[in-house]
């Protein structure tokens, strides 16, 4: 595939969307809680787009990282029961960054601070937990990144989840979160590889990045589905939209979403320009913190518009904003990117501040 | 099942970047503000393109070929691209530069002379106005019509080879110091099942007989705002704007220019960098409070390029635009929140501290942000319809 231009682009949410309107209606969704959807990733591995951005030579699709990011948006629209976020991103940029062959299964990222990897004679020892790790034990490949330990160099390894302690767990929205728990275990793999220091915490920034893209485009489906609502919904004899107090809680909706869409796109066209990784750290951190810090307040608006019909398991508005729930807070809450975005700013000085801004 | 389409493409803008060239003249223009401040003719307050009026550093701007940036040679433009004109007033608002004298003039009367002023009418006034040496005003509001325009009741009536302008205008931003306003008037009666109609605009010279200005101040006693009273002032034909009975839809096009710009959430941005000189980088709540205050203004900033790129295509983002506009003075007033949180200072006018000073100023000119340039509720009215529920 050669994507890249607007016009593929759009191409590609086509072929996305139509997969998503075939494989991912709302029972779909409510089926797979606690687990996945195997079809639909099936489906969406056999069209390629388990792979959009990633370089042909690991195994991939090839395009640019905007290219994954239009098919995660329209899959994370749909509530989509996939470790896609994963793969398309930090797996992804692991498996670049590596030289690793890029999973052919559905894969995840497990990374952490409390985590340590060094190779040894007889394989790879991993030490320390990972909390949390999406899809883990549904995932055919775990590329595991942590701290050297001491001296060593930073490494990452494709593992496979057999060989592995999960505790199993679940996010607010059902979507498995597993903590990977390991003792200082020898574990047998040639998929491991040296990587540049500051590897690890790119790729959890990744993740952050996936995270924000998923939010803005599950922000854009929560607007599109309250708007619809309020046009619908008749009570004292007209639509609800029609209250004024009604209305303008929607635009404020749909100023969170504009927003966060407008975040999300901005940070993942930084990843694109290489010669500004500082720059790119920033505006990630922007991006994670903007759209986390949206999600509720728009998950509100949404539901007090939705009314007492939005509340039960039987509307399809919770796929989203259970999920809201959870992507604000995964690969580093709001709070967390904006104390990274302040400590950065108040380092550099109020005379870079604009410039700053301008530049990411 | 609802599909990401109607709404979300009514909200939703490419992101955009600005072309290199405009990122070279970036470094022009923060040359040009480094000597200005250098000079002292910078104070880097909040606000400042509400009430910075320096009639010579708008002349020094004209020097450069900042102003009317984008019109023809002509008539004394430059012709350069839109997106060159957004990095020009961006780096000016974001430096809290004296912008006052020439806001109005070269972000919405010039292109309303453009577009509907006759050949003769942009021969004689653009030229002096990309100078920056002659300025205009805003006629637009009344005693009793500040949302709903179309209830101006100053009259136009015909006299001999022109008009004769009868009424009360206000908010008339520095009509003290301007040379012409453009004055919205119904030139016929008012039909109440066309209440659109039977408006036009007349250039009115300031010094004109029959007109008195006197100022409106603001709660902290500044006088930026004028009332414009009109008593008999007589108007040639040559200086009606455009067509007769046509002003509805000449100002509401205007209005347009007035709503999309980074004005909308630059106001207290001198406020932030003031804070960021007296914050703690090592205050894990001082860095989060200022980060989700970066974050904001980072996003803000991307979907004001996104909407001037939209323009510079032709397009006409105007829900984008309202809804930069909602967010943006929201966002200014919630620098101030943060400010009085992070740093705890007793605002005053006359403190010694340049934060206190600052505040001050931010505090007392906030009520206008929500307001001006259309208020926030008339804005997400205009949201709301566009997204179809109104």
């Amino acid at each position: 595939m050669n994507a890249g231009s607007p016009d593929d682009r759009a191409l590609l949410e086509r072929t996305v969307g139509e997969i998503m309107a075939d494989h991912c209606p709302p029972e779909i969704v409510a089926a797979a809680e606690g687990s996945w959807d195997e079809p639909l990733w099936a489906a969406l591995a056999e069209a390629g787009m388990s792979t959009v951005g990633v370089p042909e030579h690991l195994g991939g699709s090839g395009g640019e990282p905007a290219d994954a990011a239009a098919v995660l948006r329209v899959v994370a629209a749909h509530a989509g029961p996939v470790p896609l976020a994963e793969a398309l991103f930090p797996v992804a940029a692991g498996c670049a960054v590596s030289g690793l062959a890029f999973p052919e299964g559905p894969s995840t990222v497990a990374v952490g601070p409390g985590l340590t990897i060094r190779r040894t004679a007889a394989g790879v020892v991993l030490d320390g937990t990972a909390p949390r790790v999406p899809y883990a034990r549904f995932a055919s490949r775990i590329l595991v990144a942590g701290d050297g330990g001491g001296d060593h160099p930073e490494l990452v390894a494709l593992l496979d989840p057999a060989h592995l302690t999960l505790a199993i767990g679940d996010n607010l929205a059902g979507e498995p979160r597993d903590d990977l728990v390991a003792a200082g275990s020898e574990i047998s793999t040639s998929d491991v590889a040296e990587v540049p220091a500051g590897t690890a915490a790119q790729l959890h920034r990744l993740g952050a990045l996936a995270r924000a893209v998923q939010i803005a485009a599950a922000l854009g489906m929560v607007l599109e589905l309250t708007v619809r609502y309020a046009g619908q919904r008749e009570q004292f004899g007209r639509p609800i939209g029609r209250f004024q107090a009604v209305a303008h809680q929607v635009a404020v909706l749909a100023g969170l979403a504009a927003a966060a869409g407008a975040a999300a796109d901005a940070a993942v066209a930084s990843l694109s320009r290489s010669s500004d990784p500082a720059g790119h750290r920033l505006a990630v951190a922007a991006a994670k913190a903007r759209t986390s810090a949206a999600a509720g307040p728009a998950a509100r608006i949404a539901h007090q518009v939705h009314g007492a019909i939005g509340f039960t398991q039987e509307h399809r508005l919770h796929h989203l904003t259970r999920r809201l729930w959870s992507w604000r807070e995964e690969f580093g809450s709001d709070e967390h990117w904006a104390a990274e975005l302040g400590r950065a700013v108040l380092t550099a000085g109020p005379d870079e501040l604009w410039p700053t801004i301008t530049r990411i | 099942m609802p599909t990401m389409s109607s709404t979300t493409a009514t909200i939703r803008l490419p992101d955009a970047g600005l072309p290199p060239a405009a990122e070279a003249l970036r470094g022009e223009v923060r040359e040009f503000l480094r000597v200005e401040r250098d000079r002292g003719t910078i104070q880097s307050t909040s606000d400042a393109w509400l009430a910075g009026f320096d009639a010579g550093f708008s002349g020094r701007l004209g020097d450069r070929g900042w102003l009317g940036m984008t019109w023809p040679r002509r008539y004394g433009g430059h012709e350069q691209p839109s997106l060159h004109r957004f990095v020009v007033i961006e780096e000016l608002l974001a430096a809290g530069a004296p912008v006052v004298a020439h806001w109005v003039t070269d972000r919405q009367s010039g292109p309303a002379l453009l577009r509907y002023g006759t050949e003769e009418q942009r021969r004689r006034l653009l030229p002096e106005m990309a100078r920056g040496r002659s300025f205009f005003a805003i006629g637009m509001s009344e005693p009793d019509s500040g949302s709903d325009l179309a209830s101006v009741r100053t009259t136009a009536r015909r006299d001999g080879a022109g008009w004769r302008l009868n009424g009360t205008k206000v908010w008339t931003s520095q009509a003290h110091h301007c040379d012409y306003m453009i004055a919205l008037c119904r030139s016929s009666p008012r039909d109440d099942d066309a209440r659109h109609d039977g408006l036009s605009q007349f250039i009115v010279d300031l010094r004109s007989p029959g007109l008195t200005i006197s100022p409106i101040r603001l709660l902290d006693g500044e006088h930026h705002f004028n009332e414009v009273l009109l008593e008999d002032v007589f108007v040639g034909d040559d200086m009606v704007l455009g067509d007769v009975g046509s002003g509805w839809s000449q100002v509401t096009s205007e209005l347009a220019f007035e709503r999309s710009g980074p004005e909308r959430f630059l106001s207290t941005l001198p406020l932030l960098v003031a804070l960021v000189r007296v914050a703690d980088p090592d205050d894990r709540r001082q860095a989060v409070a200022i980060g989700q205050l970066v974050a904001q203004l980072w996003t803000l900033r991307r979907l004001s390029v996104q909407i001037a790129a939209a323009l510079d295509r032709g397009e006409a983002p105007d829900v984008a635009a309202a809804l930069v506009k909602d967010l943006g003075t929201t966002l200014e007033n919630e620098i101030i929140d943060v400010a009085r949180s992070v740093a705890p200072t007793e605002p005053s006018a006359t403190a010694a501290d340049p934060f206190a000073r600052e505040l001050a100023r931010a505090v007392l000119h906030a009520p206008g942000f929500t307001l001006r340039g259309g208020t926030n509720e008339v804005l997400r009215g205009i949201v709301a319809r566009r997204l179809g529920l109104r």
